[in-house]
């Protein structure tokens, strides 16, 4: 089966800098996939070039089949490709429900206009039943909302697009352990509904515990790359060589 | 009292344009980081199409429509052409380029329309005076408040009510996230520019029936006034150029009505004065934006 | 072994110092050989007085703009000023009765030579400078651009209604014809010097920290105003000194002389040149002066096939328009970038070594807008 993202030999960088030196990642569809790495790997890099906010120097991005190395970012969202950034990207001073909306903004090249509001209700009765919170203060502006709330928000926001593959860049940074849990508690029943998508963690343990596969970079390198139940048993090991903080968190 | 009320009123005619100049300057700046230095030759092209509708005979109620949508046009225009390759530049360098877009423009005036000043003929009522009670009061100055207020309500019900100002308020805050949620910078640019643009046809309508006579060096005076009220207001705040448009007018009637007959002549230099030492206590303008660093 | 570099970094030490210092005077003295040979051409002889004006001018304006990052709107200002300080402290006694009858006694019954007069409107500007900069140097970027303008929108304002002083609106006339080839490139070779001397100072190098970390700098002990304050006071003098040169060439002149169309001159000569150096001050205001002369010539019509062609008025500030537009978009830090012409006693020192030796403990490393040693030529 034709793999829904391929990320071939990727190189990329800021200025002089290169922090990508030839990265590869596929993505088949309905599976999850966890990037790893300790800061400064490159994760947020990779992710800012799949989700079309960066342009490599070198390398494709093939989504769906279709090469989509030279698309913009609002062009590739169109095509499914949601991404909660790193931080959150919450628009601070939109409400709560603009904020959710404006995820929807993409559908407006793949649906009519009564189809695309049909869908804006379905998606937002969803978000608003898996996050509750949300609901309750829908009136509510984007920085009046705890870290945690605006993690709900920010994933729940990438879900109005009815994305193909979901990217998450280290949701649960910054937040209180019991915070994350509830964070991965809702991507594992989004992974049982089938939803593809690409978790970035620091730390490990967490995110083995729920993908397919994972893999590792280092220093702009992809140093590992395979099964996630195998990997959790050499989590340790895995540990010790990358200087991945997981048991403590 | 009823100076005072004379007076309230002069205030809030010259702070309601200045108010509507600021609100356009920052809707662009607020985008793209852009102060525009070539804003005021809007008005100014808007100015030059009244006179010449005008004196193609076609009636003022038509002549109205026709200037913004013009200007709303030029703003676009000039927005794709001259601004829009600069996109995520740096403040300073913007600046400049739109005083480069201003020496262009302006040229193109001069050789469209000459240096003399040319006479806008408005319909008799606009000049006009309402005398009620002990007041006396120019139908033209009611025209400007009810515009401004007009424009104010429309430009917050499109920024707050309607699911493109939400993509404007959205990319204002974070271009990036902007475009993850399929969002176009350059379409919501543009848009910017033509809301901007019609703003400034309204009151370069209202400036030249004022004044009465368009040059193609119009523009400097409402251009500073505007940079100035969104200094005072706070750059970068829809509330603060109003804040900063209306403030200014304020201070500028009182100057003329407190100074004495010695110092009005230095009044202009006074305004500014008071300004800058308003800004000195409030850096972050008077709405309390904190200004960044370029 | 001595060579000729053109390089943005930092010179190690006080003979690095003394050595950036040289070569930006030797950068003058090439202007300065030029334009002595255009000189003795008699209808070059004011466009080549003029130029070397403008260059003092925009390194006045390049030494508060390149160190602190704001761009200023208002050193027409502080020309104005030195213009009008120095042009009245070098009428005659005589004059200023006729021109000039209800001047304040004590400035009424003085009058100085050249050099003084020089030193009166650089004094002037200074200390203008000194006066509104605690006030504005407070600002940041583009909200201290527009201070700045009403600085010069203030003094416009003033200039023209101060009558006693400034005749007002109408032009000042009876100043004395002083300024000659070497007063003006005499004065732009210690202008020259001045500014390489400050850049490399530690004055410079703080308010440079400012400007590209301000963060860093407050934390590392630098204070922001008053590290913006020297750059502001510095440069207003470099300033008031080409304002009196200005008047003292002219004779005449009014408050209109040094509003808008001046500020654009000034801005795009920087820009062009590159507003990170004195270099580029050099070469902008060449490229500039001689841009504006063909076009002048232009508007006073040309024969093109055998048909006297002519350019409406005002089509000179239209090709400004156009120059500034293609370099902000083309090469937005201007043709030489930060780079000044240096003179090196020894071989390059290792890249690491330059601005972090100099920046030593208090003061983060400058950034540097280009690559050091971009061209080197042996000497």
């Amino acid at each position: 089966m034709e793999p829904l993202l391929q990320v071939s030999d990727l190189v990329v960088g800021y200025g002089a800098t290169k922090v990508l030196k030839g990265v590869s990642l596929t993505v088949a569809p309905g599976e999850a996939v966890a990037v790893l790495g300790a800061n400064g790997a490159g994760k947020s890099t990779l992710m800012k070039v799949i989700s079309g906010l960066l342009a490599p120097w070198e390398g494709t991005v093939r989504f769906g089949g279709e090469d989509v190395t030279g698309m913009p970012a609002e062009e590739r969202a169109a095509l499914g490709i949601a991404l909660a950034p790193e931080g959150r990207g919450i628009f601070a001073t939109l409400s709560i429900e603009e904020n959710l909306l404006i995820g929807a903004t993409c559908l407006r090249r793949r649906m009519s206009a009564a189809e695309r509001r049909g869908h804006e209700r379905d998606v937002l009765d969803r978000v608003y039943t898996t996050f509750p919170v949300l609901a309750e203060r829908r009136t509510a502006r984007g920085c009046d909302l705890s870290g945690g709330q605006q993690q709900m928000l920010a994933i729940g926001r990438a879900l109005m697009a009815a994305p193909k593959l979901l990217v998450l860049d280290e949701p649960c940074l910054g937040l209180a352990p019991k915070m994350g849990n509830e964070v991965y508690t809702v991507l594992r029943s989004l992974r049982e509904a089938g939803q593809s998508l690409i978790v970035v963690e620091e730390s490990s343990r967490r995110a083995l515990d729920f993908v397919d596969r994972a893999c590792c970079l280092k220093l702009g390198e992809k140093v590992l790359d395979g099964d996630a139940a195998e990997m959790k048993a050499d989590e340790l090991l895995i540990e010790a060589y990358f200087g991945l903080k997981g048991a403590g968190r | 009292m009823t100076a005072l009320v004379q007076h309230v009123l002069d205030a809030l005619s010259v702070g309601s344009t200045y108010a509507l100049l600021a609100l356009g300057l920052t809707l662009v700046f607020s985008v793209m980081n852009l102060i525009n230095f070539a804003y005021g030759l809007l008005l100014v092209w808007g100015g030059y199409a009244a006179c010449v509708l005008v004196d193609a005979g076609l009636p003022f109620a038509l002549v109205v429509p026709l200037c913004v949508l013009f200007v709303t046009a030029l703003s676009v225009v000039m927005g794709r052409v001259a601004f829009r390759p600069f996109i995520g530049a740096p403040q300073i360098t913007l600046l400049i380029t739109s005083f480069g877009v201003l020496l262009i423009t302006q040229y193109i005036a001069i050789l469209v329309f000459g240096e003399k000043p040319r006479v806008l003929n408005t319909p008799d009522f606009l000049t006009g005076v309402i005398a009620a009670g002990g007041l006396r009061v120019p139908v033209l100055q009611v025209v400007t408040i009810a515009s401004g207020a007009l424009v104010v309500a429309a430009f917050y019900g499109l920024l707050h009510r309607t699911p493109f100002g939400a993509h404007l308020r959205a990319a204002a805050e974070s271009p990036e996230t902007a475009r993850l949620m399929g969002i176009r910078p350059d379409r919501v640019l543009m848009i910017a520019f033509a809301i901007s643009g019609a703003i400034a046809g309204v009151v370069g309508l209202l400036w030249f029936a004022k004044v009465g006579a368009v040059t193609p060096r119009s523009d400097m005076e409402p251009t500073l006034k505007a940079f100035i009220a969104i200094v005072l207001g706070g750059l970068g705040r829809t509330s603060g150029a109003m804040l900063g448009g209306l403030a200014l007018g304020g201070i500028e009637v009182t100057m003329n009505v407190v100074l004495p007959s010695g110092a009005i002549t230095y009044a202009q230099a006074i305004v500014f004065a008071v300004v800058i030492a308003l800004l000195v206590l409030r850096p972050g303008g008077l709405s309390g934006a904190r200004t960044e660093a370029a | 072994m001595v060579r000729l570099a053109l390089r943005s970094d930092s010179p190690p030490d006080l003979l690095g110092r003394l050595g950036a210092t040289a070569g930006a005077l030797l950068a003058a003295g090439v202007v300065t050989l030029l334009g002595g040979l255009l000189f003795l051409a008699p209808t070059m002889a004011e466009i080549v007085l003029l130029f070397g004006i403008n260059a003092i001018l925009v390194i006045g304006f390049q030494v508060f703009v390149g160190n602190t990052g704001i761009v200023s709107f208002g050193h027409v200002a502080f020309m104005a000023v030195g213009a009008y300080a120095g042009g009245i402290a070098a009428m005659p006694v005589l004059d200023k009765e006729v021109v000039l009858p209800d001047l304040p006694g004590a400035l009424a019954g003085t009058e100085v030579g050249f050099l003084p007069a020089l030193l009166v409107g650089g004094a002037a500007a200074a200390l203008l400078a000194l006066l509104t900069g605690p006030a504005l140097m407070r600002l940041s970027g583009a909200a201290a651009s527009i201070a700045t303008l009403g600085l010069l929108i203030i003094v416009s304002n003033v200039l023209a209604q101060a009558t006693p002083l400034t005749r007002g609106p109408q032009s000042l006339f009876g100043v004395p014809e002083n300024t000659t080839f070497i007063g003006v490139y005499a004065s732009l070779a210690v202008v020259v010097a001045l500014s390489a001397w400050f850049k490399w100072s530690g004055a410079g190098l703080r308010a440079r920290a400012v400007r590209d970390q301000p963060a860093a700098a407050e934390a590392a002990g630098v204070s922001v105003l008053r590290s913006r304050l020297w750059a502001f006071v510095l440069s207003a003098f470099i300033t008031g000194v080409a304002g009196a040169l200005y008047a003292q060439l002219l004779t005449a002149f009014s408050p209109g002389s040094f509003y808008i169309p001046q500020l654009v001159l000034v801005i795009a000569m920087a820009i062009v040149g590159g507003v990170g150096g004195i270099s580029g001050a050099l070469l902008g205001t060449a490229v500039i002066t001689v841009i504006n002369e063909v076009l002048r010539k232009v508007e006073s019509g040309v024969p093109i096939a055998g048909v006297e062609i002519h350019a409406p008025s005002g089509i000179s500030f239209a090709a400004l328009g156009v120059a500034l537009i293609l370099m902000l978009r083309w090469r937005p830090s201007g043709l030489l970038g930060a780079s000044e012409v240096q003179v090196e006693t020894r071989a390059p020192a290792p890249a690491e070594a330059g601005p972090a030796r100099v920046a030593g403990a208090a003061v983060p490393p400058v950034a540097t807008d280009r690559p050091p040693a971009e061209a080197t030529v042996e000497e």
